[in-house]
């Protein structure tokens, strides 16, 4: 019992000892500037942007800010969700027909849409207003979903006392497509003003016409916010598949030249230094034709706005959401909204976007192949351990096995700093590198005298460590971690690297202590355990709320076996208590700090304070569906959770040759405990947590065959 | 010296000159031959017998009739287009009908744009799309570029508008003439029959023109006939192939969600009327000595898809050059019965052009009645056969799953005075696919009644073999008169085979000829047991045993393979396998895995000799030949396109058939027994050896059939069935 709080009080400490610096931060302050112009060009990719055919694009973000968007919605990431998103400034849905809007004075059946609007919500637009004719359903679909609230932006700068104004559409005839107007919306679906109407397509085209684009631009000049809808990529992109590829970026070309120099044109005319420049798309081109477009570009011309965006909300240098715009925007007027999006200095913030977009699509893309194909593998290596265990091979043939499996976390984390575009030559190196670090592990073995299962073990924490310490972004490049592209998590350890790093953590002390037992190997260990929970837990390393619970308990848990045999009730009781105090130091240090540098556990704190029971059973709810959704994924998690399941009655129920084992190694088999508790625990307090118990059941299986073998010899 | 380079060159020559004969006919075009296709689309043969059709019946006397199996690689009716136009069954996407004249304006292209007053010509429009400009007198697809890439997403990719391709390459003038437009909808999908590889159509009118307003027909519209027969007139001097729309009968089908079901019967009766007296008008028009003319109805009409026909249609060639007769190809080998690939080699190869196509050519085989009525009758039988299939088989396995739980019930409580009842199910069971050789005859009418014939046929010959012999004699008898009468049947063509429960299913079109996986499962396990157990009562020498049995095997493998007879790639390799590997058991050698993988080895390059044999020297060659075929002229890309699709069917097969199941639980079955009852097995491979042997070589050829058939599983499960069978009985002898 001692022991056991020694442990969580030194965790404790060590959480006090840099605690202050978390508080201490300063922030960018925003000068308010008095306009505001947004081009909307949906559909539009990095690529897009060049110095020869967008020269003006190019020289924009040459002097402003560029960032990728990560197009996340509330739902499918379609121009209706984003728009509705950017409004709400938190995730948030459309409606199937959320981009039929017009100006209320508009005459649609014989009657005007103002007045159709106002049978419908009781509120009578004035004429130059643009309505937004699905707001009621938009409100209900977010409220049913417990997303965001679109209007939201709207509403702010009316609070401001600013007025909006959308001009351009995108309609493709009698095909109505008006979805900008989403963005500038008020709650009630109101826009101040705005020339929306298919007059901009003039002379009966399909395409834009320009000169009419800007002559009604400058009927809505007086207003604060305005945003120009570019329609022609839409109307390219709704055509895509009737043409041929070379055709397609003929055209395409032909179509962002156009808007460039309407960009130019406007610009020329309306803003001055005072005026903030958004170019942005909502919504990624999903055709085949368009190559790693799922982050989409943004520029942002304005005072404070130079060299790579990032947001506060990705920590990732060059990611930005959708959601972070709203405040963006108002940021604009007012010094008591903290712009969510900052600048970082590269020396030349197109290519490392590039680069970057490259490396994330790619992941994105190729994750569920390369993974299939690596982990068959490593079943494979697996089946031939047992059957060379079986058949009594000697013990260098399996230990060469169980290095090329335990090395695959280290070398897909070390695999981003390795410029790959292709899949099979991806797979093809990372058995290159595990074939390499075997090698080394194996020569390491023979000179140093060292287990080499304890060397791959021990890099693979050591790299994690350091990777988490110093900010290299490995774990959140790399290809067996979270995509950025998903927008499931952008920083910290993912539930798959915390179950690499508990389980080699777990497997490497095991193998230390049953080397030779000391207390001071004990003691060692122990400081071992402290570190890895502190690089989980805290807000600036892991902040991985389900892995500060799993490595808690799983530690602690392996740690007291360590130091006696058997756990009585009231280690558990001291365990569950000082997991607690951690969590909730863990979460007073996040909510401590400004709202814009919180993760998602400050986040879901704020939403329990502010919403009560409900917010936290909402949270729960959506915890448990993303649970779900990950175990049902191709019911693979289920065959999973059934072999886990044996594999824990063994352990706990032994058999002949478990008991015989647990005899020789005492160590060895409390760990294999341990690595099964954190399994349990990572699946119980991780939305995602199948993912982590399934990375721990592979030091499970590499340790307990290494235990068979060594008890076999 | 130079006989030397002679008689290589020769050789070389003649080679060249078989491969060319097989695939492609000389090119000698007559110019004043001309072909007439008529879609009149989502028609039954029902309707064409209800509807008062003079002049078709007279057009049906001078005529080929058959059904033709329409089926396509999805189900967009565009795909059946143009799986015809292609001459290969493939699928392609939704909107592909839209083909326009190319000074069409369009009004509106779905999930793109509409507008009442439209701004692009479909021409302009082509243009913008492909960068190509169509002539004036051209029909062009606005879905072209569209239909290319989704074309090559395909297993093996394929090249739209072959039918085009193949007349542009030879001269040839297409023309397509009408649509199936409804007020609100366009429907030109026979201009995807007409057009070229780049979506184009090299004259026609497929517009507004052709039809009329009128608010009392199916649709809003009907086609204009005064209009189209002047169109005809107009092009008829200039076009080799006219592919002609007549579009009511597709109307009727488009707006019959909004109609009442009777109405629809009425509608399409009137549509068919009307067609037919629009047959009367441009029969006279036609130079009858020259001109071939095809009636086609490329999609099922609703009604026949509740009657689960999904794939056959009614189908009228007229070809100067034959008399009148049913249609027969020899991709089918039945007659009556043709497949929509056959439609584009028979136009072209009547129009003496030269082309590649996969399908083969239509030919008319003289009978007495090839009416429409007769044709009636055919389908009827085809979908009463598909009706009866699905619950014949489950009757069927599940009389397997019991006689396997009653067996093990009966050895695991050692209750062996019930065994009884296991000998007669098991006599019951085996006699099952004997009883259905021969229950076609039945006509399926009733399902009730098929099912009573093979439960009470099955059950009373199983007890009278169960009274007359000894379990392992009856056996004997049962497997013996199975495997003599499917030989047989395989030699006489398959007959019985075809229309029984086991055989193939026209409807499905998956096999026309030959022996399927089921039967070709129970001919070689029938073969076996009784080829095993009758050698074992016959006092002989062991080689002269080896030798007989062997040369049983052959036969069966010869009827099972033979191209002209069973045609079946995977049967003839695992009964190679099947037939050396009776011969290592029967002469005591000892089974290994170095063994059993020449044996396989041997019987791949025997089946791959037979087949490259059929595809150099047959002018009909089977599926294995073609692939060969494909093999020789597509290289590795056409073996892997092969191998894919096989290994696909394989695994939809597995996971949708009940077969499955009896495999899974023989398999099982199988392994537990062999750990549960060790010690029946080593009694009986004392007592009764030939019966062990049975159950060993059938172990093996239910593996080998099931990793080199694509619809393995079947099969496999069957010859573990008998495997099963033996063992029981076996077990109840000892």
């Amino acid at each position: 019992m001692k022991k056991t709080l020694i442990i969580s009080i030194s965790i404790l400490l060590s959480f006090c000892c840099f605690a202050s610096e978390g508080l201490a931060n300063d922030k960018p302050d925003n000068i308010a500037t008095k306009k505001v112009i947004i081009y909307m060009i949906d559909n539009l990719s990095l690529n897009d942007i060049t110095s020869d055919n967008t020269p003006y694009l190019w020289s924009l973000q040459e002097k402003g800010g560029i960032g990728l968007l990560n197009t996340i919605t509330g739902g499918e990431r379609t121009i209706k969700n984003a728009c509705s998103t950017i409004s709400a400034g938190k995730l948030a849905v459309g409606s199937n027909e959320a981009h039929l809007n017009f100006q209320a004075a508009t005459v649609k059946n014989n009657e005007k849409v103002g007045d159709v609007f106002f049978r419908s919500t009781n509120f009578l637009p004035k004429p130059e207003n643009i309505v937004v004719t699905n707001i009621n359903i938009i409100n209900r679909n977010n409220e049913q979903r417990r997303l965001g609230s679109p209007g939201h932006l709207g509403d702010s700068l009316h609070t401001l006392g600013l007025t909006t104004a959308v001009v351009g559409n995108s309609d493709r005839f009698d095909v109505n497509d008006r979805p900008g107007a989403l963005i500038l919306m008020n709650s009630r679906g109101i826009v101040d003003n705005g020339m929306i109407e298919n007059n901009n397509t003039g002379s009966g085209s399909y395409w834009t016409d320009y000169a009419l684009l800007h002559e009604q631009i400058e009927t809505v000049i007086d207003n604060d916010v305005i945003l120009v809808e570019y329609g022609d990529m839409t109307r390219l992109e709704s055509m895509h598949a009737m043409f041929s590829k070379t055709v397609y970026q003929q055209e395409r070309i032909k179509i962002l030249s156009a808007i460039d120099k309407s960009i130019q044109n406007i610009d020329q005319k309306l803003a001055t230094e005072n005026t903030t420049r958004y170019i942005l798309s909502p919504s990624p081109s999903r055709n085949a034709y368009i190559p790693s477009a799922l982050l989409t570009p943004l520029i942002i011309v304005g005072p404070d706005n130079c060299g790579v965006l990032t947001s506060y909300s990705t920590r990732q240098d060059g990611i930005i959401l959708l959601s972070n715009l709203n405040k963006s925007i108002l940021s604009c007027f007012t010094t008591t909204i903290k712009n969510p999006i900052y600048n970082t200095s590269y020396t030349n913030s197109y290519n490392y976007l590039k680069e970057l977009n490259k490396h994330a699509t790619f992941n994105y893309t190729h994750q569920a192949w390369i993974l299939t194909i690596l982990i068959s593998l490593l079943v494979l290596l697996v089946l031939i351990a047992i059957i060379l265990l079986y058949k009594k091979k000697p013990r260098i043939y399996i230990e060469s096995l169980l290095l090329l499996i335990l090395s695959l976390p280290l070398v897909l984390l070390i695999m981003p700093l390795i410029p790959v575009s292709n899949r099979y030559m991806f797979v093809f190196l990372a058995i290159i590198l595990c074939s390499l670090f075997t090698i080394i592990t194996l020569i390491i073995n023979k000179l140093l005298k060292i287990e080499s299962i304890m060397v791959i073990l021990f890099f693979t924490i050591l790299t994690i460590c350091l990777d988490l310490i110093l900010g290299f972004d490995l774990v959140a490049r790399s290809i067996m971690s979270y995509q950025i592209i998903s927008g499931a998590r952008y920083y910290g350890i993912g539930n798959e690297y915390m179950g690499v790093l508990i389980g080699a953590t777990i497997g490497f002390a095991t193998l230390y202590i049953n080397r030779k037992y000391s207390i001071t190997r004990l003691n060692f260990i122990a400081i071992l355990f402290i570190l890895i929970v502190f690089l989980i837990a805290f807000p600036f390393f892991g902040i991985n709320v389900g892995g500060t619970i799993t490595a808690c308990i799983a530690l602690s848990v392996t740690l007291v076996m360590f130091y006696k045999s058997k756990i009585r009730f009231r280690d558990v009781i001291a365990i569950i208590i000082g997991t607690g105090i951690i969590v909730s130091l863990m979460a007073f240090l996040d909510v401590s700090q400004p709202s814009e540098l919180q993760s998602h556990l400050g986040k879901n704190i704020n939403v329990l304070l502010n919403e009560g029971i409900s917010g936290l059973f909402y949270i729960i709810i959506r915890k448990l569906e993303m649970h779900l959704q990950i175990i049902n994924y191709r019911y693979l998690g289920w065959i999973f959770l059934v072999i886990f399941a044996a594999i824990s009655l063994i352990i706990y129920r032994p058999n002949q040759m478990m008991s015989q084992m647990k005899d020789s190694f005492r160590f060895i088999y409390d760990g294999l405990k341990g690595i099964i508790i954190a399994a349990i625990i990572a699946f119980i307090f991780n939305d995602s947590g199948i993912t982590a118990a399934a990375t721990l059941s592979i030091y499970f299986v590499c340790i307990l065959i290494y235990a068979l073998v060594y008890d076999s010899n | 010296m130079k006989k030397f380079y002679i008689l290589p060159l020769a050789l070389i020559i003649v080679i060249v000159s078989l491969f060319n004969s097989n695939i492609s006919i000389a090119a000698n075009v007559f110019a004043d031959k001309k072909a007439v296709l008529i879609i009149m689309d989502y028609i039954d043969t029902k309707d064409l017998t209800m509807a008062n059709t003079p002049h078709l019946e007279t057009l049906v006397q001078n005529s080929g009739t058959g059904l033709m199996n329409i089926r396509s690689k999805n189900l967009y009716p565009s795909s059946a287009y143009m799986s015809i136009a292609v001459g290969y069954r493939v699928g392609t996407i939704n909107g592909a009908e839209l083909s326009f004249n190319t000074n069409e304006k369009v009004k509106n292209l779905p999930n793109v744009f509409e507008t009442d007053e439209p701004y692009w010509s479909a021409g302009e429009l082509y243009s913008l799309f492909t960068n190509s400009k169509p002539n004036e007198s051209n029909l062009v697809n606005l879905y072209a570029e569209n239909i290319k890439k989704n074309s090559i997403k395909y297993n093996p990719p394929y090249e739209m508008g072959q039918i085009g391709k193949i007349a542009k390459n030879n001269n040839l003038s297409i023309t397509v003439l009408g649509n199936s437009d409804t007020v609100d909808k366009l429907n030109r999908n026979a201009a995807i029959l007409g057009m070229d590889e780049n979506g184009l159509v090299l004259q026609g009118d497929i517009s507004s023109k052709l039809y009329e307003y009128d608010s009392l027909m199916a649709g809003g519209t009907k086609t204009d006939h005064d209009v189209l027969l002047e169109k005809i007139e107009s092009y008829l001097p200039s076009t080799n192939l006219f592919i002609i729309d007549l579009g009511d009968t597709t109307r009727v089908e488009m707006s019959r969600t909004i109609t009442a079901d009777h109405i629809v019967l009425n509608q399409r009766k009137m549509a068919i009327e009307r067609n037919d007296e629009f047959f009367g008008q441009l029969l006279p028009l036609l130079d009858q000595e020259s001109t071939m003319l095809i009636i086609l109805t490329p999609n099922p009409n609703k009604d026949m898809l509740k009657e689960k026909n999904f794939g056959l249609t009614p189908v009228i060639i007229y070809d100067p050059t034959q008399s009148d007769g049913l249609l027969s190809s020899t991709t089918t080998r039945r007659p009556g019965l043709i497949t929509n690939l056959d439609i584009l080699p028979t136009i072209f190869s009547y129009l003496e052009a030269d082309f590649t196509a996969p399908g083969a050519n239509i030919h008319i085989n003289k009978v007495d009645n090839n009416s429409i009525e007769m044709l009636d009758e055919e389908l009827q039988l085809h979908k009463n056969l598909r009706t009866t299939r699905n619950p014949l088989h489950i009757l069927l396995i599940s009389l397997i799953l019991l006689a396997f739980a009653i067996g093990l019930w009966v050895n695991y409580y050692k209750s062996y005075g019930n065994n009884k009842y296991v000998n007669i199910l098991i006599n019951c069971v085996l006699s099952i696919p004997f009883l259905w050789m021969f229950i076609s005859m039945s006509n399926y009418t009733s399902l009730a009644i098929s099912l009573l014939i093979t439960l009470i046929g099955g059950l009373f010959v199983g007890g009278v073999l169960y009274l007359l012999f000894r379990p392992i004699d009856a056996i004997l008898v049962i497997t013996g008169a199975t495997s003599i009468l499917l030989t047989l049947d395989c030699y006489l063509g398959s007959k019985l085979m075809l229309l029984s429960p086991l055989g193939s299913d026209a409807i499905a079109g998956g096999r026309y000829y030959g022996v399927g996986n089921d039967f070709m499962g129970i001919l070689l396990a029938s073969s076996v047991v009784f080829t095993t157990l009758i050698l074992s009562r016959i006092n002989i020498k062991t080689y002269w045993k080896a030798l007989l049995g062997f040369a049983y095997l052959l036969i069966v493998s010869n009827a099972i393979g033979n191209p002209s007879f069973g045609a079946n790639v995977g049967g003839l390799i695992t009964s190679l396998v099947t037939a050396g590997v009776f011969v290592l058991f029967i002469t005591d050698r000892k089974i290994n895995l170095n063994k059993l993988f020449i044996v396989l080895l041997l019987a791949v390059i025997s089946v791959v000799s037979v087949a490259q044999l059929d595809a150099l020297f047959s002018t009909n060659p089977s599926h294995a030949g073609k692939a060969i075929n494909s093999l020789l002229t597509g290289g590795p890309q056409v073996f892997f396109s092969i191998l894919r699709t096989k290994l696909g069917i394989l695994g939809n097969t597995i996971y949708s058939s009940h077969w499955s199941v009896v495999m899974l639980v023989s398999a099982v079955f199988l392994i537990y027994s062999w750990i549960r009852f060790k010690e029946q097995f080593a009694i009986l491979a004392l007592k009764a050896p030939s019966i062990m042997m049975c159950v060993r070589i059938l172990i093996i050829s239910g593996i080998t059939v099931f990793l080199v058939n694509d619809t393995g599983v079947i099969a496999s499960a069957l010859i573990f069935t008998y495997a099963i069978s033996c063992f029981w009985v076996g077990i109840s002898e000892i």
